[in-house]
């Protein structure tokens, strides 16, 4: 079995470039350097697609190859992130005794999927589930469930903390008080400090802990700018928010260059469809689609909650979406399930109701969307107005949502928004997008 | 203590109670809970570590953490008790059967047994004994009600023959109707007490005030008719009973300069400074208070870079409670500020009807749309709702629902197994994602707060220890001269 984990984890090493290797060497590097001068606290800035759960869930396999007794907490802010975090270990041939997710729910419990739901206190558990997760070598759990791994974990464990765009200081602060009395071996953060950020009503508590350490230290963290996930089109579209960000751009792996939904295995029913309009944003030569929704009779309105909708576009949404699953089917008879995000949860309350039922759950906010990634993702921004007010899209604690949800996408990317309203207005993320060059433009009617 | 009292309580305006996006400092004052009034009544220290440092204890709970929950268990099983006999379901014959047949079910799951066991002998055994007889003559479909949340965003108070008002809201742990009682418990106290244990008195007249100032078109149908000012107010303890005295002047000018304190910790930075020159108590003579952990803690030679850590934590403890005033406070005001309708257009609050209800299950019938919604905020709250089976915002029973099933437009949830008094219209409010944002719940920043200032303590005075510690050696990296780097093999960065 160790030799299995071995070859697995060679595999993968293998297909890492330099910087990913060396991110890999070194986020369970003990604390202290060799000559006790300086705290050891390696950071991996990894912009989306670039692996880093990848490259963290293969340094902590190499790590209890190397020391089979090792414990580490590794820690994200969603229970989705978690999980996916628990199967890629699994993955990697890692056992149910070595890999437990925690879980809020004390009735939640069961040792064979590697979940376990406790009590902060773990006073549901049993002596012998206590002692199986003392065993246990990497407990996964979110940032709030902290306490629980602190609870479970004997002294001497790493941290690791995924996605720490959405970590603040005083998160960060309230993670090491749990972890008084464990003394951790090493800390790192992995994570892409522009993604979607700490939502806070204070501006004082909106840098992540990644931008805190690095405003108070001269610090260099490692730079992943290789990305795995997207055709270079939309790689092209995420950079251009990217420069919005002003931050570096990343480059596009030779694997997925040039991956658009043919590539991935889909094939294209073109005759099937009718509509003009359609043909172009279907068209898998058009990895990224900008659909101007200006023609469409129809504006943003209040919903219960507050929250906006947009009905003609949600229609439109839907109604792509439809086409999408129609038209492209791999050979295995599989159709193609794009995905559908919205910044508003009325919005994707309308779309989600509006969907069929072969595309049901296929709808989201751009919040919960993050850490995932999908052949085909379609957009809907939802505003249009004649004041051309984008709100919190424009607000730099939440116009991350653009570049999140963007960068969601591997084949095909549909953007739908209303041009006069994020055109020609000073909304720099809207700008960028719109003069990427790799954009194809298409206007529709309604 | 003596502070000025403001000349009145900034509220919010039409435009912050509908605000969608709210950032920076709040336009409006908080909104105190009963528990944050007497800690600032008492000594302003107390109300310091409470909205900054997030404690959790008040200044009059018990100074140490043993037996943590016994005073929840004292009250809920004295609920359980009376409900249980009120319906008819219980029969008490003897205190044996009190103990053995309702005791020991009720807190089977309680731990450790031995703080279970204790919670009998040295409370509920003197409460039962005290008042058996009391407890037999209570009469089927007696009218009483137990831990009703109370909440008024202008109660009166008088300074000076002036009435100024202040929001506040508060728990109130029965109100014996048929007996014109409202009763506030406690486990402190002894046989031989004179008086009420410290601050219950003025914690149980606020009570009193919020009730009383709540207009009768604001009450529930069901207490619409009470007069409230001819109830008399008892602090019982396991051991005595106590009748407060409704007028009391000394406890209007306490109130007031407790507000003053509230206000001026909130949003005055140096506000520090005046409370430590105003505390109650010093080192070597203190006051019977919950905080003194807190006070009263030795601060360890290492970290050595602990002061410009306490002085970049001072900058975020403040922005954690507007934090907490935006997503909680505005959400109280809102509550009791805004028309009903009002609040169900801005999905603030959901009106559904009792279908059925069994086995800590209810079902709730809701309008589609708000249903849809519902459910969306589940995704962000863990599933997890408020509910108010009974009342109303101003004057009803809240408790907690988990979402565990929906059909159609109807809403499974489950629910405390606890007897209560349920109405056929249910009020469900989303509990943690109060904006459209989908932000973490209030309470979780209190976490924030208290662990920081936990931080500011730990440490140890051997130089060996420290630098063998890992939290010591982060905390001396991030805030001290201690360089930080990326790699442990090589220095070469």
């Amino acid at each position: 079995m160790i030799n299995n984990i071995k070859d697995n984890v060679q595999r993968v090493i293998d297909q890492f470039d330099a910087r990913q290797q060396g991110a890999v060497n070194s986020i369970l590097d003990k604390w202290s350097s060799s000559d006790g001068e300086e705290f050891v606290f390696p950071i991996v800035d990894g912009p989306p697609g670039t692996g880093k759960t990848t490259v963290g869930t293969a340094a902590l396999a190499n790590y209890l190859l190397e020391n089979p007794r090792g414990q580490v907490v590794y820690m994200c802010y969603t229970n989705f992130a978690t999980a996916k975090a628990q199967e890629s270990l699994y993955g990697l041939g890692l056992g149910l005794n070595q890999v437990v997710r925690l879980h809020a729910n004390p009735k939640n419990v069961n040792w064979n999927k590697g979940l376990v739901g406790c009590t902060s206190d773990l006073s549901n558990l049993s002596y012998e589930d206590k002692r199986r997760l003392k065993e246990c070598n990497i407990l996964l759990c979110t940032l709030h469930g902290s306490g629980r791994a602190s609870e479970a974990r004997t002294a001497r464990s790493h941290i690791v903390i995924d996605e720490f765009s959405q970590v603040s200081p005083p998160m960060f602060f309230h993670i090491i008080r749990r972890f008084r009395y464990k003394q951790p071996d090493g800390y790192a953060l992995l994570g892409d400090p522009r993604q979607l950020p700490i939502i806070s009503t204070q501006l004082m508590l909106r840098p992540n802990i990644g931008l805190f350490i690095m405003r108070r230290k001269p610090y260099q963290p490692h730079e992943l700018v290789v990305q795995h996930r997207m055709h270079e089109d939309i790689c092209d579209a995420v950079n251009s928010l990217r420069a919005a960000l002003r931050t570096y751009p990343i480059k596009t792996g030779e694997d997925v260059k040039r991956r658009n939904l043919i590539e991935m295995g889909y094939k294209w029913a073109k005759k099937k469809i009718t509509n003009k309009n359609m043909l172009e944003i279907l068209d898998p030569e058009h990895p990224f689609v900008i659909v101007d929704t200006d023609q469409l009779k129809g504006a943003e309105k209040r919903a219960f909650g507050g929250s906006l909708k947009n009905v003609t576009e949600a229609d439109l949404a839907v109604r792509i979406a439809k086409e999408f699953y129609d038209s492209y089917k791999k050979d295995s008879g599989q159709h193609l399930k794009p995905i559908l995000l919205s910044p508003y949860s009325a919005q994707v309350s309308e779309i989600s109701r509006k969907l069929p039922p072969e595309l049901k759950g296929h709808c989201m906010t751009i919040y919960r969307s993050q850490g995932r990634e999908y052949p085909c993702v379609i957009i809907s921004f939802v505003r249009n107005n004649p004041q051309a007010l984008i709100g919190f899209l424009k607000e730099p604690q939440l116009r991350a949502q653009t570049y999140v949800a963007c960068s969601r996408a591997q084949g095909k990317l549909v953007v739908l928004y209303s041009r006069s309203t994020f055109i020609g207005h000073g909304h720099l993320d809207f700008e960028h997008l719109d003069s990427t060059r790799s954009a194809y433009n298409v206007k529709v009617r309604s | 203590m003596s502070r000025t009292p403001l000349k009145r309580w900034a509220r919010p305006r039409r435009d912050d109670l509908e605000e969608t996006y709210p950032s920076g400092r709040p336009p409006f004052y908080p909104f105190p809970t009963v528990s944050n009034v007497v800690n600032a009544a008492f000594c302003p220290v107390a109300i310091y570590h409470d909205l900054l440092h997030g404690t959790y204890q008040d200044a009059t709970s018990s100074p140490t953490w043993k037996m943590k929950g016994v005073g929840n268990l004292f009250h809920q099983y004295i609920a359980s008790l009376k409900s249980s006999i009120a319906t008819g379901k219980q029969d008490l014959t003897g205190i044996d059967r009190a103990r053995q047949d309702f005791f020991y079910s009720f807190s089977r799951n309680y731990k450790p047994e031995r703080d279970r066991d204790s919670c009998w002998n040295y409370y509920l055994e003197p409460w039962v004994y005290r008042k058996f007889e009391e407890l037999r003559e209570l009469r089927r479909e007696a009218n009483l009600l137990f831990e009703i949340t109370i909440s008024n965003a202008y109660v009166d108070f008088v300074s000076r023959g002036k009435k100024l008002t202040y929001p506040l809201l508060g728990i109130c742990d029965e109100i014996d109707i048929d007996n014109k009682k409202i009763i506030d418990r406690t486990i402190k106290g002894k046989y031989n007490d004179d008086h009420p244990p410290l601050m219950k008195d003025y914690q149980l007249w606020l009570i009193w005030k919020i009730i009383n100032s709540i207009p009768r078109s604001k009450l529930p149908d069901e207490v619409k008719n009470i007069d409230f000012d001819e109830f008399n107010l008892v602090v019982e303890t396991p051991h005595k009973d106590f009748n407060i005295d409704k007028e009391n002047s000394t406890f209007e000018e306490l109130t007031h300069e407790a507000y003053a304190w509230i206000h001026d910790v909130a949003f005055e930075r140096k506000s520090g400074y005046d409370v430590f020159q105003h505390k109650r108590c010093t080192r070597v003579n203190k006051v019977e208070c919950g905080l003194q952990t807190y006070c009263f803690r030795r601060k360890p030679t290492f970290p050595e870079s602990r002061s410009e850590m306490r002085r970049v934590f001072k900058d975020i403890y403040r922005p954690l409670f507007w934090d907490q005033m935006w997503n909680w406070h505005l959400f109280k005001y809102q509550l009791v500020m805004i028309a009903p309708s009002k609040l169900e257009s801005l999905g603030l609050l959901s009106k559904g009807k009792k279908i059925s209800s069994s086995n800590a299950k209810i079902e709730i019938e809701v309008p589609e749309v708000q249903a849809d919604q519902l459910q969306a905020y589940s995704e962000v709250s863990l599933r997890r709702y408020t509910i108010i089976p009974f009342g109303n915002f101003f004057f009803g029973k809240r408790m907690g629902a988990t979402l565990v099933e929906r059909k159609g437009n109807k809403l499974v949830m489950e629910i405390p197994k606890k007897e209560f008094r349920m109405s056929e219209i249910i009020l469900i409010l989303p509990k943690s994602d109060v904006t459209i944002i989908e932000s973490p719940p209030w309470y979780l920043s209190r976490n924030l707060q208290r662990s920081m200032f936990s931080l500011e303590f730990i440490g140890t005075k051997d130089p060996d220890k420290a630098r063998k510690d890992s939290i010591v050696q982060i905390l001396e990296s991030l805030f001290g001269p201690k360089p930080l780097r990326r790699e442990g093999g090589s220095s070469d960065q």
